[in-house]
């Protein structure tokens, strides 16, 4: 058992260092980002959120944009929603600080193209932070790859928006069933509760101490000790030792 | 029969007055003052000197129970097993016990306790504590056995202390622990009846002191139930209760300590094996199908209730609902109801649930082992059991096995996990992946852990943990596996999280069912069959 519980332990550690390794983080610079004016740019006028296309890199065509600009549109429903790119002619920019300097820490997401480490990268500020997870970018991160590796990078930032709309369309549809969900975590919280009070109400009280209840009267005089021979144990296991 | 020395009418013994008291005349008598019935009985009988037990006895042709009546009330229903089928067997003479403990509680005060009792244990159905269940109870002296032991002389004890270390081998010095001892253990008490499990009779003890020389006046108005164990059969529980006790004495002298006593204890021998009858108030209540049976005894000298207590599932499922309705606001108010964290709690509500259950299902198997302990198959051995034993160790292996594959899978996916760390960071960055992963892994990691720990209890197999052909399983592995794979998938739309941890959920809410059903089972017996017990029990 108490091996066992040893090994146990040791598995706790190293899910631990895991933890640790995971939590890591990111390290980035302070580089602050260019703004040039012939960006794409779409005004959502009920909310003021807008649509923004900065391809540094020249990644898409003007057909392509304007295309791409349709499609990020809908998404400004929800905030304020960036395509950036860059490449080896550009600096290097890192994703947090391209969001922030375009719309602060305004709700919005980001979907950025490193052309010459062939890398994407995904930043959600707000409301949309909470829909688009970072577990949840990992998993589009994924399906990017063969996108990248075809240079396709208008279908890369296609697909990207479009899983952005699933999730973020999504986290206004699933509202009901989030609370549907509530109702069944209270319910299942609720049921084993219920069940550890029964037991502790129908918890038998019968366990006396049976003990008291006899007559045990014991009077005992000096012990005395004979030595009767020795033994041995083989191995050298010093633990062993009895003291 | 005794009867009213005044006008010849039928008596009876009233727990008010503590006086045997005549229907007729209304005369009280100490039980001591009045005549015996014994030398009527040694008439016909034609027993030794010793003074006998006498009563009509009645066969119950359901269990086989006999109950003994002393006065002219006849038995209507069977108290063991609640069947009306009895006859009226024959008059029966025994050797008469050496005690007996009256009944110094009324039927009222003790079904007034039991009430309490039912009313305490919320969960209990309402039928319990139902006027056709309370008026079943009978007032019945049960046979019991007291034990005297005793030692007194020189109690030799082993010891051993490290000596020395020496070409590889360590020696101990072997000692004698010599003392002079005079050491009783008295009170030591069994029932005598196969049928009246050990569980209950040792959970309502009796005060000995209060015992009386046996004295047949205070039996009218009560039944009595005759033994069908032999005396001996606890002498060895016995002597070890004893040298249970006086090892804890022992232990407290440093000397047994300094050297290393191990197992220091006296040698008790029994004294004295006094038989007795003891005051019972007793009823089985029969369970709706007809099939189990909750007993519900109290004790009618002290007033200690111990009952069967069984779950009404309307009762249950009433306050878990209501109790989750300030649980769905506090939730709520958490603001944590994301997709991945409902996910979790229903792998970590799968795995509460899952111990909870094999707690429950080690408690049963224990209680049906201490059914068939000493009680019921004392005087016949079953062949059968050490066949099913072999294939049941055999079972729990299995389980054992299964649990391990999954602990040292776990481990290894733990190890890839932790290697990968660092090429997800540099790829990815902070994903949540780990956070994730290194959950499931946890969670499933108990899971396994807690089959193993379950099936495995100290290092021995339990022969008795079987859990296949499990409704509760049916639910709970599939509510375990499919939040995990959902994990491992990890979709990008929401939806797939929300539905599968609804499913899961449900799952476990309906394994609660379950849950309950066993812990009804831990709280009945079968009703006992006439030809699963053993001959004629009166000698
Ligand atoms: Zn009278
Ligand atoms: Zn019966």
């Amino acid at each position: 058992m108490s091996k066992k519980l040893l090994l146990f332990l040791i598995m706790i550690a190293f899910l631990s260092v895991s933890f640790v390794f995971a939590l890591e983080d990111n390290p980035h610079n302070e580089t602050p980002v260019n703004l040039e004016e012939e960006d794409m740019l779409y005004k959502n006028s009920n909310n003021s959120y807008e649509a923004r296309i900065v391809d540094h890199a020249n990644l898409l065509t003007q057909n392509e944009k304007e295309k791409l600009l349709k499609e990020m549109i809908p998404l400004t429903d929800y905030g304020n929603i960036l395509f950036f790119s860059t490449d080896a002619t550009t600096e290097e920019y890192y994703a947090i600080h391209v969001y922030q300097s375009f719309y602060g820490t305004s709700t919005g997401s980001l979907f950025m193209i490193d052309a010459e480490h062939n890398k994407t990268s995904i930043f959600s500020e707000g409301k949309n932070k909470q829909i688009i997870t970072n577990y949840k970018v990992y998993s589009i991160d994924k399906s990017l790859s063969s996108y990248m590796s075809q240079k396709n990078y208008y279908g890369c930032a296609s697909h990207a928006f479009s899983k952005f709309n699933t999730l973020l369309s999504g986290g206004i549809v699933l509202e009901p069933l989030r609370y549907a969900s509530s109702v069944f975590i209270a319910l299942t919280l609720s049921f084993l509760l219920s069940f550890l009070f029964l037991l502790f109400k129908y918890k038998n009280k019968t366990n006396i101490n049976q003990e008291e209840l006899y007559d045990f009267h014991h009077t005992q005089g000096k012990v005395t000790v004979n030595k009767t021979g020795t033994r041995h144990d083989d191995g050298p296991y010093p633990y062993n030792h009895r003291y | 029969m005794s009867k009213c020395p005044h006008c010849g009418g039928e008596i009876q013994f009233s727990v008010e007055k503590q006086k045997v008291h005549c229907n007729y005349c209304g005369a009280d008598f100490d039980a001591s003052e009045l005549v015996q019935d014994t030398k009527k009985a040694k008439k016909v009988e034609d027993l030794s000197q010793k003074e006998t037990l006498s009563g009509k006895s009645y066969l119950c042709s359901q269990c086989g129970a006999t109950l003994l009546s002393f006065d002219e009330t006849a038995v209507t229903f069977c108290s063991y097993c609640g069947s009306q089928n009895v006859l009226e067997d024959k008059l029966v003479v025994q050797t008469a016990p050496d005690f007996i403990i009256p009944f110094s509680k009324t039927q009222e005060e003790c079904i007034a306790n039991y009430k309490e009792a039912i009313t305490n244990a919320w969960f209990c159905p309402n039928y319990m504590k139902s006027d056709l269940v309370v008026n079943r109870f009978r007032g019945i002296y049960m046979p019991y056995e007291l034990y005297n032991l005793h030692f007194s002389g020189d109690c030799v004890n082993k010891g051993e202390k490290y000596a020395d270390f020496k070409d590889d081998f360590i020696y101990y010095d072997q000692y004698d622990l010599h003392s002079e001892v005079d050491s009783t253990c008295n009170g030591i008490s069994f029932d005598l009846l196969s049928k009246y499990y050990d569980e209950y009779s040792q959970s309502i003890p009796f005060d000995y002191k209060e015992a009386k020389p046996f004295n047949s006046n205070y039996l009218p108005g009560f039944y009595a139930d005759c033994k069908d164990l032999d005396e001996s059969v606890y002498d060895e529980k016995a002597i070890k209760i004893a040298e249970n006790i006086s090892r804890r004495h022992l232990m407290h002298n440093p000397v047994y300590m300094n050297y290393n006593c191990q197992d220091p204890k006296v040698p008790y021998q029994i004294t004295e094996r006094k038989t007795g009858l003891c005051p019972v108030y007793f009823t089985a209540i029969r369970d709706k199908d007809n099939k189990h049976l909750h007993y519900a005894i109290i004790n009618g000298q002290t007033g200690k209730v111990c009952a069967d207590l069984p779950v009404d599932f309307k009762k249950y499922l009433l306050f878990s609902i209501l109790f989750a309705i300030p649980l769905f606001f506090f939730v709520n108010s958490l603001g944590i109801i994301f997709p991945s964290i409902i996910n979790g709690f229903a792998l970590f509500a799968a795995i509460a649930g899952t111990a909870i259950f094999l707690k429950q299902l080690i408690k049963c198997n224990e209680k049906e082992k201490r059914d068939k302990d000493i009680g019921y198959y004392s005087h016949k051995k079953d062949e059968k059991t050490s066949k099913e034993k072999t294939e049941k160790t055999k079972q729990a292996k299995g389980i054992i096995f299964l649990a391990n594959f999954g602990i040292i899978s776990m481990l290894i996916l733990t190890g890839v996990l932790v290697i990968s760390g660092k090429a997800f960071i540099k790829l990815y960055g902070l994903t949540g992946f780990h956070y994730v992963a290194s959950f499931v892994m946890v969670v499933l990691l108990l899971w396994f852990f807690l089959f193993n720990f379950f099936a495995n209890i100290k290092g021995r197999v339990q022969p008795d943990f079987q859990i296949f052909d499990n409704s509760f399983l049916v639910k709970i592995i599939p509510s375990v596996i499919i939040p995990t794979i959902i994990v491992i998938l990890n979709p990008i739309s929401d939806y797939y999280y929300y539905i599968s941890s609804v499913i899961s959920l449900s799952l476990i809410l309906l394994s609660f069912y379950d849950l309950v059903k066993l812990q009804n089972k831990l709280a009945s017996r079968p009703i006992p069959q006439l030809e699963k017990r053993g001959g004629d029990e009166h000698e």
